[in-house]
């Protein structure tokens, strides 16, 4: 490990200031003189053919720059990732509407309300089709389908299930729903285009992965790449779900059209209209096992709704998986899974990618598996876990690390101290808890398109230090990480770090930042680039304390390299930079880094959560939390434990109050007073620890963080509620709607 | 072009023409540039674009400008002083209350017009304050730690 003098540290937030004064720009707050506001026309129905689009009214209304519709875009006419692109920019006349809220037309106008207005001038004709919205039908039923294919496949076998049947004592089945559930980023997506001065089309928007923009702008536009440069500004949130293209294509092709800045926001209801969500998800599962608790097989079979569109389906259906058997070893296992297509809302990335819907139905089987065999619930879990070199129950995981899943959750019921007495005497309290082994993949496979990473570090001759880094902050403080990480390499303060990221301009190429692996891949390109940089100063020193060619290893502090630890002999980097400068030495390094490895399976996290129910209203109240999680090496714990926190957050709604209605193809809950999010009064007393068990393989012993609440979060809470009320909860968010009709029919 | 009027903001007055039915989130936002102010829904159910008006706490995307006219608005940007940062500022970055900071100014406004009323807030009435500002993704704790810092602080002020 190296020298630590930074990492694990309290260090505030980078941009926490200037935010603070309210003067950062996300996409939202772009602007620029010349400026078209762009919206789009989009479908009022689920599935269908569009018949007819008249925008003539619209393009002749005063004020109006342009409408334009599918026949307007000069390159490909679909996009989409990673599957393949499959999703209109816009629906032609003749074409198929598969999704409600599908674009049809753009107006763009200097004035916003002008292009509101072009809005209601359009007129669409449809053949209503009826909307194929049963996804578990999709699945059984050969006659009923949307596309003739799934959107994504698992299948994972090992041992014999039916040995595994007949040492059984017990066997359990169940089954049990997921939800969707809305992102619902506090800023919806934005983006702004222009041409820049050299006449390279430029777009500003929220993303993963700025590269990817660029990639489909070119193509809808059908330009070269090279005539194109996106840029990630901060953005307002994303968990997951600003992955693919929003506003980028629209825009792009009306600045293309118009030679004129565009700008597109969409509205909140446009956004939950419109945006990905999380895969709802039908499994049923077998268990059996022994009197004394061994589980000597498991058999899940699972369906997930992805919606009319491929996205990464394919990913969170693999996903999903790979995660149905978490840390067990179990010896007999099958698991098989599909993605179907739908009329529904896409189902996409967030937090957790497929994660949390696998570990759902295993943890609430654990539980109710745990009172079949008549024995402690944490005991049965402790007796089947996964230890170090064992094989878990998917392909490509590596467990090289000690195994911390029991620990965490020893730790995580800790927390809660004794269980309280019911607030009120209708009141019932009850405690729940589960565990996990998020994988997170840090490999950034290039199957999936995710390729490698990059990192250019370069010192100037005064010894300032500028950094390049493909890596987008949205709000999980990677910035500051991949700050720290080179103001510890070298002994130089922050503030004499200029980090340049996700630019396509100045920036080597990621992967996309996705599945945790933020500070994970970047942080080891970073120190692959610091290293053979340190190298070349560490020669220059070498030259100075008349010792080479003998390079000793040098100490890089207080902007200094000193000959040994003692510190007494120095150079300043300033003096070995401009020296290195002056020889013609090349001062800045380049790096590229891809792990071997695919999937790591060393992150390991628990939850425990007591509530309450309130058996006149039934509401449930989360009381508090421990979240312990073994996230490796901590290297901002500021950061680290606000993404704890917020994803347990995130958790709790998804487990409560977070409903998404949707029928026939139409959802119903399009704004914040229909979809409830936790706010403040909601919030439980949270504690949160980390054990740090080193990974083998990320910078200073890091692992993934932000996703792995989510893994637990939900069903820690349904446990909970399930012990309260003596009731198997096998489906949420549990609503006092959902509650009452659980319970009384 | 409509018609002229005045608008009191962060102590400022602003000559302004109106377009008619605006709201006043959008008047800060497009006219006067204070972007601080944020728009997460526009249906006065977010907080994003809370602004203090009078005293009072507000969601500034459902108050026609009209009614704004002749208050005095304090937004985001007019929190700072010429001592630097606004004790609220300051506990929201030393608390880690800030992730993607996209509800942060209107958090804070939130939190400010209740130390203004409530020098020594208890936690109950902190997060009764704040129930109409989203924060998706910090899970308030570190927000309602960073508020009862500064409540502290301002008092030690006095
Ligand atoms: S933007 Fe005003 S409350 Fe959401
Ligand atoms: S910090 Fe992102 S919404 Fe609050």
């Amino acid at each position: 490990m190296k020298n630590l003098d930074l990492i694990g540290k309290k260090i505030w937030k980078l941009d926490g200031e200037e935010g603070i004064q309210g003067q950062t720009r996300y996409g939202t707050d772009l602007s620029m003189s010349g400026m078209l506001y762009v919206k789009a026309y989009r479908a009022r129905i689920p599935h269908g053919k569009l018949l007819r689009l008249d925008v003539s009214k619209a393009a002749a209304l005063d004020g109006v720059s342009c409408v334009l519709t599918a026949k307007d875009i000069p390159g490909e006419k679909k996009f989409g990732f990673p599957a393949g692109a499959d999703q209109p920019v816009l629906v032609e006349v003749g074409g198929t509407i598969l999704m409600k809220g599908d674009a049809l037309a753009l107006v763009a106008s200097p004035s916003l309300s002008v292009a509101e207005k072009a809005l209601s001038l359009i007129e669409a004709e449809y053949e209503q089709y009826e909307a194929i919205d049963d996804y578990e039908r999709v699945a059984n039923d050969s006659s009923y389908f949307l596309k003739n294919e799934c959107s994504g496949e698992y299948s994972y076998e090992r041992g014999d299930l039916s040995k595994g049947q007949a040492e059984a004592d017990v066997i359990l089945e169940g089954s049990y729903e997921v939800p969707i559930q809305e992102h619902a980023y506090m800023e919806t997506e934005s983006g702004l285009s222009y041409y820049d001065s050299k006449g390279i089309l430029t777009v500003e928007s929220g993303t993963h992965d700025a590269f990817y923009v660029r990639y489909e702008v070119a193509r809808c536009l059908g330009i070269d790449e090279i005539k194109v440069r996106s840029i990630v500004p901060l953005v307002g949130g994303t968990y997951g779900g600003k992955q693919q293209c929003s506003t980028q294509l629209h825009i792009a092709l009306v600045t293309q059209k118009t030679g004129l800045p565009a700008k597109m926001v969409w509205s909140r209801r446009e956004s939950m209209l419109v945006s990905h969500k999380r895969h709802p998800a039908k499994i049923h599962m077998r268990m059996g096992a022994t009197k004394d608790g061994a589980i000597t097989f498991l058999e899940s079979n699972y369906v997930m709704d992805g919606g009319p569109y491929s996205t990464c389906s394919s990913g969170v259906c693999y996903w999903m998986g790979t995660h149905s058997a978490g840390p067990y070893n179990i010896p007999n296992v099958s698991i098989n899974g599909k993605a179907v297509y739908t009329n529904n809302t896409v189902g996409a990335a967030f937090r957790g990618f497929g994660g949390p819907q696998g570990v759902f139905p295993l943890e609430r089987h654990m539980d109710k598996m745990a009172r079949e065999l008549n024995m402690d619930a944490q005991q049965l879990r402790a007796k089947n876990y996964i230890r170090e070199k064992d094989q878990p129950a998917c392909n490509g995981v590596l467990i090289d690390t000690r195994v911390t899943v029991g620990e965490a959750l020893e730790k995580a019921i800790e927390k809660l101290g004794p269980l309280p007495q019911p607030s009120t005497p209708h009141a019932k309290v009850g405690r729940g808890y589960a565990v996990a082994m998020p994988l997170h993949d840090v490999s950034s496979d290039p199957v999936w398109g995710m390729g490698g990473t990059g990192a250019h570090v370069e010192i100037f001759r005064d010894g300032s230090i500028e950094v390049r880094s493909g890596t987008c902050e949205f709000g999980s403080g990677l910035d500051t990480v991949q700050k720290l990480i080179i103001s510890n390499e070298f002994g130089v303060p922050m503030e004499r770090i200029h980090l340049i990221t996700s630019d396509t301009y100045w920036t080597p190429k990621v992967g996309r930042c996705v599945g945790s692996k933020g500070a994970y891949a970047s942080g080891q390109a970073l120190l692959m680039a610091s290293q053979e940089l340190k190298e070349r100063l560490a020669t220059i020193a070498a030259v100075h304390f008349g010792t080479y060619p003998v390079i000793a290893p040098l100490v890089f502090a207080n902007e200094r390299i000193y000959t040994n630890q003692q510190k007494r002999d120095y150079m300043t980097l300033a003096e070995a930079a401009d020296f290195a400068y002056r020889q013609g030495m090349n001062l800045a390094a380049d790096s590229w880094y891809v792990n071997p490895n695919r999937l790591n399976g060393n992150a390991f996290c628990a939850m425990a959560a007591d509530v309450e129910v309130d058996m006149l209203s039934y509401e449930t109240k989360v009381l508090r939390c421990g979240y312990v999680h073994d996230a490796g090496t901590i290297i901002n714990p500021l950061a680290a434990i606000g993404q704890a926190v917020g994803g347990v957050t995130q958790s709790i709604g998804y487990a409560l109050t977070e409903k998404w209605v949707i029928e026939k193809g139409e959802s119903k809950t399009l704004s914040f007073h229909d979809y409830t999010i936790p706010t403040s009064v909601d919030t439980p007393h949270i504690e949160v620890e980390f054990i740090e068990e080193p990974s083998t393989d990320g910078p200073y012993g890091a692992k993934g963080l932000s996703e792995h609440p989510s893994y637990v979060g939900a069903v820690a809470i349904v446990n909970a509620v399930s012990n309260a009320l003596d009731t198997e909860f096998d489906v949420f968010p549990l609503t006092p709607d959902k509650l009452y009709t659980y319970l009384h029919g | 072009m409509g018609e002229q009027y005045v608008l009191k903001v962060n102590g400022k007055e602003y000559a302004l023409r109106t377009g008619g039915g605006q709201m006043l989130a959008d008047v800060l936002r497009d006219e006067l540039h204070l972007i601080g102010t944020k728009k997460g829904c526009c249906q006065g159910e977010c907080g994003a674009c809370t602004v203090i008006l009078d005293g009072k706490a507000v969601n500034s995307c459902m108050i026609p400008v009209a009614k704004a006219v002749g208050a005095d608005i304090l937004t985001i940007e007019g929190l700072q002083t010429e001592d630097g940062l606004h004790p609220l500022q300051k506990a929201f970055i030393e608390e880690g209350a800030v992730q993607c900071g996209f509800c942060t100014p209107g958090m804070i406004m939130s939190a400010k017009a209740l130390l203004d009323e409530e020098a020594n807030p208890t936690s109950a009435q902190i997060q009764e304050a704040l129930s109409g500002n989203i924060c998706r993704c910090t899970g308030y704790v570190k927000i309602e730690k960073a508020v009862q810092k500064a409540s502290e602080e301002l008092r030690k002020e006095g």
